[in-house]
């Protein structure tokens, strides 16, 4: 089926109707960045696809600006196709009315189609089953391609294995391996029923056979867990080797960072050390008296005179009232001409006695009451105890010089501050210590700040000199530390489940070949060897298959491989290797960039989108060989990374293409500014192509104003 | 060559009959027709399984397995 013509009617930047020929081989359309390349392919997307949404969308900004109020116009894309000699033409679209000013209605869509038949006529038929019977969705799916993205056609899985069965002959082989498996299971199920027959054979068949399907089912078990740890692996040694290339740098950001770190700590140890409390000790470390000393030898020289006058004026003043009192008891004692209880006298309680008892032992006389010697003795008695009575206040009174004793006190103080003064003489050489040492600590911090600042200063260069930003390093350097050991883990498993999995593989074997021995000692030759046969036939058809799948990769692989070399004639490529792996029951395929044995990680986009152009070229040529029906390839900018020169070879293969090829690019396109006009290219020229076409905004137009936007095409 | 002759051709030139049959290279036929004249039973047997499903109509699979079935035992 080749694409003859496309039709965009009214459809976003496509303004009335624009009508795009192509030919069978390589079409080119050419057009600047927003010249309507990307709304083209939609264009062509939104026929193929059931999308009923967002008309309102689709509708030319220009024709509904230029609608009158109250009419119509269509909004849509027709295709027309040739396949066999036959033209269909399959038409999507929706009516439009002009409402008032901006607002306008949408009908819902139609299809239509118009198929021609043998004999010339046409007639008209449903548009969607016509497009699904000219141009199935499945080719579609493999026939449009988005950007450089989308070019991954074996983004998953499957997507080869789908292709193969779709487009080569490879899928005739597939019901021979259905039929020989299924065959084999009724000549096995005939013996089995034989085997049983015998009552002590059925015992041990059920047990071998129980024993069988658990072998079976844990062998597919191993392999699932296998496959899925060889895609864990692959996926891992894909993120070690994506991390590799920054590990250098990430380990040098982590290095430094340590660094850093420690110099931090360092400098906070430091600080933490720092005694710049000054106001604090001032008063509480008594830093003030630092100059006391002087202060206080002139203190304790003042006090001492002071203490020493003060003594002086106290003796004086002794000596003076001992003069006064001196003078007063001669005073007294002239006064009352006694001397109370002169030495050599009894006590006053002997006196007491004496005067109770009326006798003067002193001469041992009798005293009677009221006697003179009676009346002496009571005399003197009374005169001792008056003199002995304390003196009341109207008494004459001995004053005290000093009142307060403060002078002692200051003395005292003196003394105390004397013994204090060790401490202080302390203060200055603690003080320039302290000092000296803060001093210290200060230069010491200050180094380290200097050396901090070196080391932000060598983490920047190398943040500087790598794509990544600090944190990703940082991420880049724990994830692969990280999938370094995942990785080690995971090989482990690898190794452990291929070795249960060829354990199990050999008990399956050996637990087979016991079951085959009871069958045949008990059943006859006949479905003996019916089975052996039809195993075999079993075997035949299953691994021929394979084999078919296997040969057909490496021709693919080859291919690619050719498709890609020419694609990057001149550079580096390395090369495709296309693997296919048993998991579980299930055939997967990969794809892998190599070089030099070992698997190319994170080729760049250019090389990527080649790899995939490359597998796209060979599918399409191998499967054309085996396929009635060949199909358009469509490419919306599948080249953006590719330099010019990369450019031409790839559009010399996209010229030796079997296939009809519409590739819309921004590439080959320059203006001529004296004129302000659209050109292609010289290298365009020598670009080999079957059909090109040139499309761009009509002029003049609004940059801001969708209402003035129209594409206009211009066959080269 | 025909669909089925290719996908027969492929299908004999599995080891298997060489290796454990015994069968020579040049023994083998070629075709569909050459295939069911064959009295090696493995042979004939391959190429009803090959015609019994590329032909038409299509036969049922219990009728095409007992025609492989009867092949193998008569020639067998």
């Amino acid at each position: 089926m080749i694409i003859k013509e496309i039709l965009i009617k009214n459809y976003q930047c496509y303004y009335d109707d624009k009508r795009f020929e192509f030919k069978k081989g390589s079409n080119i359309i050419l057009g600047r960045n927003g010249a309507g390349k990307t709304k083209f392919f939609e264009a062509l997307e939104w026929l193929f696809s059931n999308s009923t949404k967002d008309l309102d969308e689709l509708v030319s900004k220009k024709k509904l600006h230029e609608t009158i109020q109250g009419n119509s116009f269509n909004v849509g894309v027709e295709i027309i196709v040739e396949q066999a000699g036959l033209r269909s033409t399959i038409k999507k679209y929706f009516g439009v009315k002009k409402g008032v000013e901006k607002d306008f209605t949408t009908t819902n869509i139609i299809y239509e189609g118009i198929e021609e038949n043998e004999s010339g006529e046409r007639e008209s038929v449903d548009g969607l089953n016509l497009l699904n019977r000219v141009f199935p969705g499945i080719n579609r799916k493999y026939a449009l391609f988005k950007g450089e993205a989308e070019l991954n056609i074996l983004n998953n899985e499957d997507a080869l294995l789908n292709l193969i069965n779709m487009y080569t002959k490879i899928k005739h082989f597939g019901p021979y391996a259905e039929k020989g498996e299924m065959f084999r299971k009724y000549a096995e199920k005939a013996v089995d029923d034989a085997t049983k027959g015998d009552e002590k054979n059925n015992k041990k068949l059920k047990t071998l056979e129980n024993e069988i399907n658990e072998l079976k089912r844990s062998i597919q078990e191993k392999e699932i867990f296998l496959s899925t740890k060889y895609d864990e692996r692959t996926n891992l040694e894909e993120n070690i080797n994506g991390v590799e290339k920054h590990l250098e740098n990430a380990e040098a950001v982590e290095t430094i960072k340590k660094r850093i770190s420690d110099i931090d700590d360092n400098v906070k140890k430091l600080e933490s050390k720092l005694d710049e409390d000054y106001t604090i000790s001032l008063f509480d470390k008594g830093w003030f008296l630092i100059y006391f000393e002087s202060i206080q030898k002139a203190y304790k020289n003042k006090i001492d005179a002071l203490s020493k006058e003060r003594r002086q004026l106290q003796r004086n003043f002794d000596t003076a009232e001992g003069i006064k009192e001196g003078e007063r008891r001669a005073q007294a004692a002239l006064f009352k001409d006694v001397i109370p209880l002169p030495n050599g006298t009894p006590s006053s309680s002997i006196m007491e006695e004496m005067l109770k008892d009326q006798i003067c032992k002193v001469c041992n006389r009798e005293a009677l009451i009221d006697s003179p010697p009676y009346n002496f003795m009571r005399k003197r008695l009374d005169d001792y105890l008056l003199s002995q009575k304390p003196r009341d206040e109207n008494d004459e009174t001995i004053s005290d010089l000093f009142k307060s004793n403060y002078t002692n006190r200051l003395v005292t103080l003196g003394a105390t501050q004397e013994d204090n003064l060790i401490k202080i003489r302390t203060i200055a050489q603690t003080i320039k210590e302290l000092f000296e040492f803060n001093q210290e600590i200060k230069l010491r911090i200050a180094e380290l700040r200097d050396k901090k600042e070196n080391e932000i200063s060598d983490l920047e260069n190398v943040i500087g000199n790598s794509v990544l930003g600090q944190d990703s390093l940082s991420h880049a350097y724990k994830n692969y530390k990280g999938w370094q050991k995942d990785l080690m883990a995971v090989d482990k498993k690898i190794e452990d489940y291929e070795k249960e999995s060829s354990d199990l593989k050999t008990r399956l074997k050996q637990k087979r070949e016991e079951k085959d021995s009871i069958d045949t000692k008990s059943v006859s030759s006949f479905l003996i060897n019916t089975r052996t046969i039809l195993r075999d036939i079993e075997t035949i058809f299953k691994e021929t298959k394979e084999t078919k799948y296997d040969e057909f990769i490496k021709v693919l692989e080859d291919k690619a491989n050719y498709f890609l070399k020419k694609i990057n004639e001149s550079s580096f490529t390395g090369y495709i290797e296309i693997n296919r792996r048993y998991a579980g029951s299930k055939h997967m395929v990969n794809v892998t960039l190599m070089q030099e044995g070992e698997r190319f990680y994170h080729p760049n986009t250019s090389l990527l989108t080649s790899m995939h152009l490359a597998i796209l070229f060979a599918i399409a040529q191998l499967t054309q060989a085996d396929k009635e029906e060949s199909f358009p390839l469509i490419f919306d900018a599948p080249t953006s990374s590719f330099d010019p020169v990369k450019r031409k070879y790839f559009f010399e293969v996209l010229g030796n293409c079997n296939e009809q090829t519409i590739l819309l690019t921004k590439d080959f396109t320059e203006t001529d500014k004296t004129i302000n006009a659209l050109l292609y290219s010289d290298e365009f020229k020598n670009i080999k192509r079957d059909k090109a076409i040139l499309i761009k905004l009509e002029e003049p137009f609004h940059p801001e104003i969708l209402s003035t936007i129209n594409t206009e095409l211009i066959n080269l | 060559m025909a669909k089925e002759d290719e996908l027969l051709t492929a299908f004999l030139n599995h080891r298997i009959l060489v290796e454990k049959y015994k069968i020579s290279a040049s023994d083998l036929p070629k075709t569909i027709e050459d295939g069911m004249k064959s009295t090696v039973p493995i042979i004939a047997a391959i190429t009803n399984i090959v015609k019994g499903i590329q032909r038409r109509p299509i036969i049922s699979d219990n009728e095409l397995q007992k025609q492989v079935i009867d092949l193998i035992n008569r020639k067998g």
